[in-house]
Protein backbone atom coordinates (compact mmCIF):
# COMPACT_ATOMS: atom_id res chain seq x y z
CA UNK A 1 0.00 0.00 0.00
CA UNK A 2 2.58 2.27 1.13
CA UNK A 3 4.66 1.86 -2.48
CA UNK A 4 1.53 2.21 -4.19
CA UNK A 5 1.19 5.64 -2.56
CA UNK A 6 4.62 6.49 -3.24
CA UNK A 7 4.56 5.88 -6.71
CA UNK A 8 0.94 7.57 -7.12
CA UNK A 9 2.60 10.74 -5.67
CA UNK A 10 5.43 10.63 -8.00
CA UNK A 11 2.83 10.19 -11.15
CA UNK A 12 1.30 13.52 -9.40
CA UNK A 13 4.28 15.36 -9.45
CA UNK A 14 4.99 14.19 -13.05
CA UNK A 15 1.34 14.77 -13.48
CA UNK A 16 0.49 11.24 -14.79
CA UNK A 17 -2.60 10.72 -12.75
CA UNK A 18 -5.94 10.10 -14.41
CA UNK A 19 -8.91 12.08 -12.70
CA UNK A 20 -10.15 9.37 -9.89
CA UNK A 21 -6.89 8.45 -8.91
CA UNK A 22 -5.79 12.08 -8.50
CA UNK A 23 -8.97 12.82 -6.39
CA UNK A 24 -7.96 9.99 -4.00
CA UNK A 25 -3.99 11.09 -4.11
CA UNK A 26 -5.25 14.54 -3.14
CA UNK A 27 -7.55 13.48 -0.56
CA UNK A 28 -4.62 11.67 0.98
CA UNK A 29 -2.19 14.58 0.71
CA UNK A 30 -4.55 16.93 2.56
CA UNK A 31 -4.88 14.70 6.17
CA UNK A 32 -1.11 13.37 5.77
CA UNK A 33 1.84 15.53 7.01
CA UNK A 34 4.11 12.95 5.85
CA UNK A 35 3.09 12.25 2.42
CA UNK A 36 3.31 16.36 1.88
CA UNK A 37 6.28 15.68 3.31
CA UNK A 38 7.08 13.16 0.61
CA UNK A 39 5.84 15.34 -2.06
CA UNK A 40 7.83 18.34 -1.48
CA UNK A 41 10.69 16.20 -1.73
CA UNK A 42 9.65 14.49 -5.07
CA UNK A 43 9.05 18.01 -6.32
CA UNK A 44 12.68 18.77 -5.30
CA UNK A 45 13.70 15.71 -7.40
CA UNK A 46 11.85 16.90 -9.86
CA UNK A 47 13.31 20.25 -9.59
CA UNK A 48 16.75 18.84 -9.61
CA UNK A 49 15.92 17.29 -12.80
CA UNK A 50 14.96 20.20 -14.83
CA UNK A 51 18.08 21.22 -13.12
CA UNK A 52 20.15 21.04 -16.44
CA UNK A 53 18.66 23.49 -17.96
CA UNK A 54 20.05 26.45 -18.31
CA UNK A 55 20.11 29.09 -15.46
CA UNK A 56 17.54 31.80 -17.04
CA UNK A 57 16.09 29.08 -18.55
CA UNK A 58 14.55 27.48 -15.66
CA UNK A 59 13.87 30.81 -14.37
CA UNK A 60 11.56 31.69 -17.66
CA UNK A 61 10.09 28.11 -16.23
CA UNK A 62 9.43 29.17 -13.01
CA UNK A 63 7.70 32.35 -14.11
CA UNK A 64 5.86 30.46 -17.26
CA UNK A 65 4.38 28.27 -14.32
CA UNK A 66 3.15 31.10 -12.25
CA UNK A 67 1.73 33.11 -14.84
CA UNK A 68 -0.18 30.39 -16.34
CA UNK A 69 -1.11 29.08 -12.24
CA UNK A 70 -3.11 32.73 -12.19
CA UNK A 71 -4.29 32.69 -15.93
CA UNK A 72 -6.36 29.47 -15.22
CA UNK A 73 -8.63 30.25 -11.96
CA UNK A 74 -11.38 28.67 -13.44
CA UNK A 75 -9.43 24.97 -13.33
CA UNK A 76 -9.05 25.21 -9.80
CA UNK A 77 -11.97 26.67 -8.58
CA UNK A 78 -14.08 23.92 -8.99
CA UNK A 79 -12.27 21.74 -7.10
CA UNK A 80 -12.58 23.87 -4.14
CA UNK A 81 -12.30 21.13 -1.63
CA UNK A 82 -9.24 19.51 -3.07
CA UNK A 83 -5.95 20.71 -1.11
CA UNK A 84 -4.91 21.97 -5.07
CA UNK A 85 -6.01 25.68 -3.93
CA UNK A 86 -4.35 25.85 -0.85
CA UNK A 87 -0.97 24.30 -2.20
CA UNK A 88 -1.08 26.84 -4.83
CA UNK A 89 -1.21 29.56 -2.60
CA UNK A 90 1.63 28.18 -0.74
CA UNK A 91 3.42 27.82 -4.32
CA UNK A 92 2.69 31.48 -4.82
CA UNK A 93 3.66 32.38 -1.59
CA UNK A 94 6.55 30.70 -1.15
CA UNK A 95 7.71 32.78 -4.40
CA UNK A 96 6.40 36.23 -3.11
CA UNK A 97 8.33 35.46 -0.09
CA UNK A 98 11.66 34.35 -2.13
CA UNK A 99 11.36 37.75 -4.39
CA UNK A 100 10.36 39.87 -1.90
CA UNK A 101 13.84 39.10 0.34
CA UNK A 102 15.65 40.57 -2.83
CA UNK A 103 19.47 40.31 -1.62
CA UNK A 104 22.09 43.00 -1.22
CA UNK A 105 25.30 41.82 -0.76
CA UNK A 106 27.44 44.00 1.29
CA UNK A 107 29.32 46.12 -0.88
CA UNK A 108 32.39 47.81 0.05
CA UNK A 109 33.20 50.72 -2.69
CA UNK A 110 37.22 50.92 -3.35
CA UNK A 111 37.49 54.64 -2.43
CA UNK A 112 36.01 53.65 1.52
CA UNK A 113 37.31 50.38 2.38
CA UNK A 114 36.35 50.67 5.54
CA UNK A 115 34.69 48.14 7.31
CA UNK A 116 31.01 49.50 7.70
CA UNK A 117 29.08 47.48 4.58
CA UNK A 118 26.76 49.77 2.94
CA UNK A 119 23.68 47.52 1.53
CA UNK A 120 22.84 48.59 -1.91
CA UNK A 121 19.16 50.13 -2.47
CA UNK A 122 17.19 51.87 -4.93
CA UNK A 123 17.40 55.00 -2.64
CA UNK A 124 21.17 54.66 -2.18
CA UNK A 125 21.59 53.73 -6.50
CA UNK A 126 19.71 57.20 -6.73
CA UNK A 127 21.98 59.08 -4.63
CA UNK A 128 24.29 61.66 -6.50
CA UNK A 129 27.31 61.72 -3.94
CA UNK A 130 28.72 58.55 -5.13
CA UNK A 131 32.59 58.32 -5.58
CA UNK A 132 33.37 59.00 -9.18
CA UNK A 133 34.88 55.37 -9.81
CA UNK A 134 31.88 53.99 -9.21
CA UNK A 135 29.47 56.09 -10.83
CA UNK A 136 29.31 54.81 -14.39
CA UNK A 137 28.56 51.47 -12.70
CA UNK A 138 25.42 52.43 -10.51
CA UNK A 139 24.65 54.75 -13.35
CA UNK A 140 23.94 51.75 -15.85
CA UNK A 141 22.43 49.98 -12.79
CA UNK A 142 19.79 53.12 -12.41
CA UNK A 143 19.30 53.31 -15.78
CA UNK A 144 17.25 50.38 -15.41
CA UNK A 145 16.01 50.25 -12.25
CA UNK A 146 13.94 46.83 -12.60
CA UNK A 147 17.43 44.82 -13.11
CA UNK A 148 18.82 45.38 -9.78
CA UNK A 149 17.53 42.45 -8.40
CA UNK A 150 17.88 40.86 -11.14
CA UNK A 151 21.46 41.25 -11.69
CA UNK A 152 22.11 41.04 -7.74
CA UNK A 153 20.91 37.55 -8.36
CA UNK A 154 23.09 37.01 -10.87
CA UNK A 155 25.68 38.01 -8.74
CA UNK A 156 25.11 36.32 -6.23
CA UNK A 157 24.72 33.16 -8.08
CA UNK A 158 28.23 33.73 -9.96
CA UNK A 159 29.84 34.44 -6.69
CA UNK A 160 28.42 31.43 -4.73
CA UNK A 161 29.23 29.11 -7.29
CA UNK A 162 32.93 31.12 -7.26
CA UNK A 163 33.10 30.42 -3.30
CA UNK A 164 32.34 26.94 -3.35
CA UNK A 165 34.51 26.45 -6.17
CA UNK A 166 37.26 28.47 -4.36
CA UNK A 167 37.15 26.41 -0.79
CA UNK A 168 37.15 23.38 -2.86
CA UNK A 169 40.09 23.36 -4.46
CA UNK A 170 41.92 25.73 -1.44
CA UNK A 171 44.44 23.40 0.11
CA UNK A 172 44.19 26.58 3.78
CA UNK A 173 40.37 25.82 3.30
CA UNK A 174 40.77 22.12 4.00
CA UNK A 175 42.81 23.06 7.31
CA UNK A 176 39.88 25.55 8.86
CA UNK A 177 37.24 22.65 8.56
CA UNK A 178 33.64 24.10 7.69
CA UNK A 179 34.66 27.43 8.36
CA UNK A 180 34.94 28.31 4.55
CA UNK A 181 31.36 26.73 4.01
CA UNK A 182 30.18 28.96 7.11
CA UNK A 183 30.81 32.16 4.59
CA UNK A 184 28.53 30.88 2.00
CA UNK A 185 25.76 29.81 4.73
CA UNK A 186 25.94 33.24 6.41
CA UNK A 187 26.52 35.35 3.43
CA UNK A 188 22.49 35.32 3.18
CA UNK A 189 22.04 37.62 6.44
CA UNK A 190 24.59 40.39 5.15
CA UNK A 191 21.44 42.70 3.94
CA UNK B 1 76.10 -13.62 20.33
CA UNK B 2 75.65 -11.63 23.49
CA UNK B 3 75.51 -8.12 22.36
CA UNK B 4 73.47 -9.41 19.29
CA UNK B 5 70.14 -10.46 21.42
CA UNK B 6 70.95 -7.08 23.37
CA UNK B 7 70.76 -5.03 20.59
CA UNK B 8 67.38 -6.75 19.22
CA UNK B 9 65.59 -6.48 23.13
CA UNK B 10 67.20 -3.07 23.21
CA UNK B 11 65.49 -2.77 18.98
CA UNK B 12 61.85 -4.71 20.54
CA UNK B 13 61.87 -2.21 23.56
CA UNK B 14 62.36 0.79 21.39
CA UNK B 15 59.39 -0.22 19.19
CA UNK B 16 57.41 -0.59 22.26
CA UNK B 17 57.72 2.48 23.80
CA UNK B 18 57.15 3.99 20.83
CA UNK B 19 54.02 2.39 20.58
CA UNK B 20 53.50 3.65 23.86
CA UNK B 21 54.38 7.26 22.57
CA UNK B 22 52.32 7.27 19.93
CA UNK B 23 49.11 5.85 22.08
CA UNK B 24 49.39 8.62 23.88
CA UNK B 25 49.49 10.99 21.18
CA UNK B 26 46.41 9.75 19.50
CA UNK B 27 44.68 10.10 23.13
CA UNK B 28 45.86 13.59 23.94
CA UNK B 29 48.52 16.02 22.92
CA UNK B 30 49.46 17.55 26.41
CA UNK B 31 52.98 16.76 25.34
CA UNK B 32 53.05 19.50 22.03
CA UNK B 33 54.78 22.15 22.49
CA UNK B 34 55.26 23.41 18.92
CA UNK B 35 52.27 25.63 17.64
CA UNK B 36 53.09 24.07 14.25
CA UNK B 37 51.93 20.97 15.42
CA UNK B 38 48.83 21.98 16.77
CA UNK B 39 48.50 23.63 13.04
CA UNK B 40 48.48 19.48 11.60
CA UNK B 41 46.06 18.60 14.45
CA UNK B 42 43.63 21.10 13.68
CA UNK B 43 44.23 20.25 9.82
CA UNK B 44 43.71 16.39 11.00
CA UNK B 45 40.84 16.79 13.05
CA UNK B 46 38.95 18.73 10.32
CA UNK B 47 38.56 15.77 8.38
CA UNK B 48 38.64 12.57 10.83
CA UNK B 49 36.41 13.39 13.49
CA UNK B 50 32.58 12.69 14.16
CA UNK B 51 31.01 15.39 15.61
CA UNK B 52 27.53 17.67 16.28
CA UNK B 53 28.37 20.81 17.15
CA UNK B 54 26.19 24.63 17.71
CA UNK B 55 27.86 27.81 17.20
CA UNK B 56 28.06 31.75 16.61
CA UNK B 57 29.36 33.31 13.80
CA UNK B 58 29.76 36.87 13.80
CA UNK B 59 30.99 39.51 11.19
CA UNK B 60 30.24 43.03 9.76
CA UNK B 61 27.66 43.59 12.55
CA UNK B 62 25.64 40.38 11.76
CA UNK B 63 25.66 37.77 14.15
CA UNK B 64 24.50 33.93 13.26
CA UNK B 65 24.10 30.33 15.15
CA UNK B 66 24.69 27.29 13.21
CA UNK B 67 24.88 23.75 13.36
CA UNK B 68 27.64 21.40 11.93
CA UNK B 69 27.35 17.91 11.96
CA UNK B 70 30.53 15.99 10.46
CA UNK B 71 31.13 12.63 10.13
CA UNK B 72 33.99 10.60 8.93
CA UNK B 73 33.10 6.40 8.17
CA UNK B 74 36.19 4.38 7.04
CA UNK B 75 37.92 7.60 5.95
CA UNK B 76 34.28 9.06 3.73
CA UNK B 77 33.31 12.22 4.62
CA UNK B 78 30.11 13.65 5.01
CA UNK B 79 29.16 17.20 6.76
CA UNK B 80 25.97 19.09 6.86
CA UNK B 81 26.08 22.61 7.61
CA UNK B 82 22.68 24.65 8.12
CA UNK B 83 22.25 27.95 9.84
CA UNK B 84 19.74 28.24 12.88
CA UNK B 85 18.94 31.82 12.82
CA UNK B 86 17.39 34.43 9.93
CA UNK B 87 17.13 32.35 6.37
CA UNK B 88 17.18 29.03 6.69
CA UNK B 89 20.46 28.16 4.57
CA UNK B 90 21.93 24.54 4.54
CA UNK B 91 25.15 23.24 3.01
CA UNK B 92 25.61 19.36 2.36
CA UNK B 93 29.29 17.97 1.23
CA UNK B 94 29.75 14.72 0.93
CA UNK B 95 33.61 13.17 -0.87
CA UNK B 96 31.79 13.74 -4.53
CA UNK B 97 29.37 16.82 -4.18
CA UNK B 98 29.07 19.87 -2.54
CA UNK B 99 25.08 21.10 -2.39
CA UNK B 100 24.31 24.78 -1.00
CA UNK B 101 20.32 24.98 -0.64
CA UNK B 102 20.13 29.10 -0.35
CA UNK B 103 15.98 28.74 -0.67
CA UNK B 104 15.87 32.76 0.21
CA UNK B 105 18.37 33.32 -2.77
CA UNK B 106 16.07 31.39 -4.82
CA UNK B 107 19.31 28.92 -5.60
CA UNK B 108 20.57 25.18 -5.37
CA UNK B 109 24.18 25.29 -6.00
CA UNK B 110 25.55 22.52 -6.32
CA UNK B 111 29.67 21.66 -7.50
CA UNK B 112 31.88 19.09 -7.47
CA UNK B 113 34.02 18.08 -4.54
CA UNK B 114 37.80 19.42 -5.00
CA UNK B 115 40.98 18.69 -3.73
CA UNK B 116 40.39 19.94 -0.38
CA UNK B 117 38.69 17.56 0.77
CA UNK B 118 41.89 15.13 0.69
CA UNK B 119 44.24 15.96 3.58
CA UNK B 120 47.10 18.01 2.62
CA UNK B 121 49.98 15.98 1.74
CA UNK B 122 52.80 18.42 2.15
CA UNK B 123 51.42 20.05 4.70
CA UNK B 124 55.15 20.09 7.23
CA UNK B 125 56.13 21.92 4.20
CA UNK B 126 53.40 24.42 3.43
CA UNK B 127 53.72 25.06 7.94
CA UNK B 128 57.45 25.59 6.78
CA UNK B 129 56.35 28.43 4.31
CA UNK B 130 53.87 29.76 6.60
CA UNK B 131 56.49 30.74 8.99
CA UNK B 132 57.84 32.97 6.17
CA UNK B 133 54.81 35.08 6.82
CA UNK B 134 53.48 34.65 9.79
CA UNK B 135 54.73 34.52 12.91
CA UNK B 136 52.96 31.82 15.08
CA UNK B 137 52.74 31.58 18.96
CA UNK B 138 51.33 30.04 22.02
CA UNK B 139 48.88 32.01 23.81
CA UNK B 140 46.61 31.04 27.12
CA UNK B 141 45.31 28.10 27.90
CA UNK B 142 41.34 29.10 27.27
CA UNK B 143 37.62 27.51 27.51
CA UNK B 144 35.20 27.04 24.84
CA UNK B 145 31.86 25.40 24.48
CA UNK B 146 32.75 23.71 28.40
CA UNK B 147 36.05 22.52 26.48
CA UNK B 148 40.09 23.18 27.35
CA UNK B 149 41.11 25.14 24.63
CA UNK B 150 44.78 25.43 23.49
CA UNK B 151 44.67 28.90 21.54
CA UNK B 152 47.55 29.83 19.16
CA UNK B 153 48.19 32.98 17.62
CA UNK B 154 49.43 33.71 13.86
CA UNK B 155 50.10 37.21 13.23
CA UNK B 156 51.25 38.32 9.40
CA UNK B 157 54.67 39.84 9.08
CA UNK B 158 53.06 42.46 6.08
CA UNK B 159 49.63 43.85 5.33
CA UNK B 160 49.02 41.34 2.33
CA UNK B 161 47.58 39.28 4.53
CA UNK B 162 45.20 38.64 7.55
CA UNK B 163 46.34 37.37 10.91
CA UNK B 164 44.22 34.98 12.96
CA UNK B 165 44.18 33.29 16.21
CA UNK B 166 42.74 29.70 16.57
CA UNK B 167 41.59 28.27 20.39
CA UNK B 168 41.81 24.27 19.49
CA UNK B 169 40.21 21.45 21.65
CA UNK B 170 42.82 20.47 23.61
CA UNK B 171 42.03 16.66 23.05
CA UNK B 172 40.97 16.70 19.78
CA UNK B 173 42.64 19.59 17.99
CA UNK B 174 39.07 20.78 16.73
CA UNK B 175 38.94 23.83 15.42
CA UNK B 176 36.30 25.40 18.51
CA UNK B 177 36.92 29.26 18.10
CA UNK B 178 38.49 31.53 15.71
CA UNK B 179 39.23 35.26 14.84
CA UNK B 180 39.94 36.87 11.99
CA UNK B 181 42.15 40.00 12.01
CA UNK B 182 41.99 42.77 8.92
CA UNK B 183 45.35 44.47 8.07
CA UNK B 184 44.78 47.25 11.02
CA UNK B 185 44.65 44.28 13.46
CA UNK B 186 40.85 44.78 14.05
CA UNK B 187 38.54 41.15 14.34
CA UNK B 188 36.56 41.04 10.98
CA UNK B 189 35.22 37.86 11.59
CA UNK B 190 34.79 35.28 14.17
CA UNK B 191 33.32 31.82 15.13
CA UNK B 192 32.81 30.21 18.31
CA UNK B 193 31.22 26.89 19.54
CA UNK B 194 28.63 26.49 22.10
CA UNK B 195 27.53 23.34 22.03
CA UNK B 196 29.85 20.67 20.84
CA UNK B 197 29.52 16.43 21.04
CA UNK B 198 31.97 14.09 19.78
CA UNK B 199 30.73 10.24 17.97
CA UNK B 200 32.17 7.40 17.79
CA UNK B 201 29.73 7.23 14.47
CA UNK B 202 27.34 9.84 13.55
CA UNK B 203 23.87 8.73 13.39
CA UNK B 204 22.31 9.25 9.86
CA UNK B 205 19.71 11.06 10.62
CA UNK B 206 21.68 13.73 11.56
CA UNK B 207 22.91 13.85 8.43
CA UNK B 208 19.69 13.94 6.12
CA UNK B 209 19.18 17.71 4.71
CA UNK B 210 16.14 19.26 6.55
CA UNK B 211 16.10 21.92 4.11
CA UNK B 212 12.82 21.94 1.14
CA UNK B 213 14.26 23.09 -2.31
CA UNK B 214 10.73 24.05 -3.06
CA UNK B 215 10.89 26.69 -6.27
CA UNK B 216 14.18 27.15 -6.22
CA UNK B 217 16.33 27.42 -9.33
CA UNK B 218 19.40 24.85 -9.58
CA UNK B 219 22.29 25.87 -9.98
CA UNK B 220 24.43 23.09 -11.72
CA UNK B 221 27.99 22.64 -12.62
CA UNK B 222 28.51 20.43 -15.28
CA UNK B 223 28.42 16.83 -14.61
CA UNK B 224 32.23 16.96 -16.36
CA UNK B 225 33.48 20.09 -14.92
CA UNK B 226 37.31 19.59 -16.34
CA UNK B 227 37.56 21.21 -19.73
CA UNK B 228 41.27 20.05 -21.67
CA UNK B 229 42.44 23.04 -23.59
CA UNK B 230 44.91 25.46 -23.51
CA UNK B 231 45.38 27.83 -20.29
CA UNK B 232 45.20 31.56 -21.39
CA UNK B 233 45.42 33.60 -18.06
CA UNK B 234 48.66 34.19 -15.80
CA UNK B 235 48.82 36.82 -13.11
CA UNK B 236 52.59 38.83 -13.93
CA UNK B 237 53.00 39.78 -10.50
CA UNK B 238 52.10 38.44 -6.61
CA UNK B 239 52.04 39.68 -3.46
CA UNK B 240 55.08 38.15 -1.31
CA UNK B 241 54.57 34.19 -0.77
CA UNK B 242 51.86 33.42 -2.87
CA UNK B 243 52.01 30.68 -5.33
CA UNK B 244 50.21 29.23 -7.67
CA UNK B 245 48.98 25.73 -6.31
CA UNK B 246 45.70 24.98 -8.92
CA UNK B 247 45.52 25.85 -12.32
CA UNK B 248 42.18 24.46 -14.17
CA UNK B 249 39.54 25.19 -17.16
CA UNK B 250 36.15 24.15 -15.92
CA UNK B 251 32.23 23.90 -17.03
CA UNK B 252 30.00 26.27 -14.74
CA UNK B 253 25.96 26.57 -14.52
CA UNK B 254 24.72 28.30 -17.65
CA UNK B 255 27.85 26.02 -19.57
CA UNK B 256 30.62 29.02 -19.30
CA UNK B 257 33.92 28.16 -19.64
CA UNK B 258 35.72 29.04 -16.61
CA UNK B 259 39.67 29.67 -16.28
CA UNK B 260 40.53 29.14 -12.63
CA UNK B 261 44.01 30.05 -10.86
CA UNK B 262 44.55 29.47 -7.13
CA UNK B 263 47.34 30.54 -4.93
CA UNK B 264 48.23 30.39 -1.52
CA UNK B 265 50.70 31.92 1.15
CA UNK B 266 50.23 28.04 2.83
CA UNK B 267 47.66 29.68 4.96
CA UNK B 268 45.52 32.40 3.14
CA UNK B 269 44.21 31.38 -0.36
CA UNK B 270 43.15 34.10 -3.56
CA UNK B 271 41.13 32.63 -6.22
CA UNK B 272 41.04 34.11 -9.80
CA UNK B 273 37.98 33.53 -12.21
CA UNK B 274 38.33 34.59 -15.88
CA UNK B 275 34.89 33.72 -18.10
CA UNK B 276 33.98 35.56 -21.02
CA UNK B 277 31.95 39.19 -20.94
CA UNK B 278 28.21 38.54 -21.18
CA UNK B 279 25.19 40.81 -21.18
CA UNK B 280 24.42 39.97 -17.54
CA UNK B 281 27.84 40.39 -16.13
CA UNK B 282 28.08 44.14 -17.21
CA UNK B 283 26.44 45.60 -14.62
CA UNK B 284 27.43 44.04 -11.54
CA UNK B 285 29.55 45.42 -8.76
CA UNK B 286 33.11 45.78 -8.72
CA UNK B 287 34.19 44.70 -5.09
CA UNK B 288 32.33 42.84 -2.43
CA UNK B 289 33.26 41.43 0.57
CA UNK B 290 31.54 37.98 2.32
CA UNK B 291 32.80 37.57 5.85
CA UNK B 292 35.98 37.66 5.75
CA UNK B 293 36.73 36.73 1.75
CA UNK B 294 37.17 39.87 -0.18
CA UNK B 295 35.98 39.81 -3.58
CA UNK B 296 37.56 42.57 -6.62
CA UNK B 297 36.26 42.30 -10.50
CA UNK B 298 37.53 43.97 -13.23
CA UNK B 299 36.68 43.76 -17.00
CA UNK B 300 39.64 42.56 -19.30
CA UNK B 301 39.93 42.12 -23.23
CA UNK B 302 35.90 40.96 -23.06
CA UNK B 303 36.47 39.09 -20.11
CA UNK B 304 35.23 39.46 -16.93
CA UNK B 305 38.23 38.98 -13.76
CA UNK B 306 36.71 38.23 -10.83
CA UNK B 307 39.45 37.90 -7.75
CA UNK B 308 38.08 36.31 -4.43
CA UNK B 309 40.05 35.38 -1.24
CA UNK B 310 40.45 35.74 2.71
CA UNK B 311 43.02 38.42 1.86
CA UNK B 312 42.79 42.21 2.36
CA UNK B 313 41.08 44.00 -0.50
CA UNK B 314 44.58 45.65 -1.57
CA UNK B 315 46.29 42.20 -1.79
CA UNK B 316 42.96 41.01 -4.49
CA UNK B 317 42.83 44.11 -5.94
CA UNK B 318 46.93 44.10 -6.79
CA UNK B 319 46.30 40.45 -7.67
CA UNK B 320 43.39 41.53 -10.11
CA UNK B 321 45.36 44.12 -11.72
CA UNK B 322 47.93 41.79 -12.45
CA UNK B 323 46.30 39.37 -14.59
CA UNK B 324 47.07 38.83 -17.79
CA UNK B 325 46.66 37.19 -21.17
CA UNK B 326 48.95 34.40 -22.16
CA UNK B 327 50.19 35.85 -25.44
Amino acid sequence: MKNHVDEQISALVDDELNRPELSLVLHELRDNADLQARWRRYQLISDTMRGHLVTTRASDLHRRVQQSLAQEPTILAPRRKTPWPALAKQAVGAAIAASVAVVAILVVQQESIETDGVTVTTAQLAKPSQPARTMAQLASITSKPPAISKSNAAQRERLNAYLVNHNEYSASSGMQGALPYVRIVSHGTAR
Amino acid sequence: MRPGIFSSHGLLLALFLSQIAWAEDVSGFEDISNPQQWLERMSEAAHQLNYDGTFVYFHDGHMQAMRIVHSNNDGVERERLLSLSGPVREVLRDSERVICILPDDNAVVEENAGPSRRRPLNLPARLETLLQYYDISDADMDRVAGHNAHKILITPKDDQRYGHAFWLHQQKGLLLRSELYNEEGRVVEQLMFTGLKFYEQVPEELLAAETHGRDVIWQRGAPKMAVQGTKNWWVSQLPAGFVLENHRRHVMSGNIQVEHLLFSDGLASVSVFIEPMSAQQQDLVDSLRLGAVNTYRRHYLDHVITVMGEVPSRTAQRIGEAVQRIE
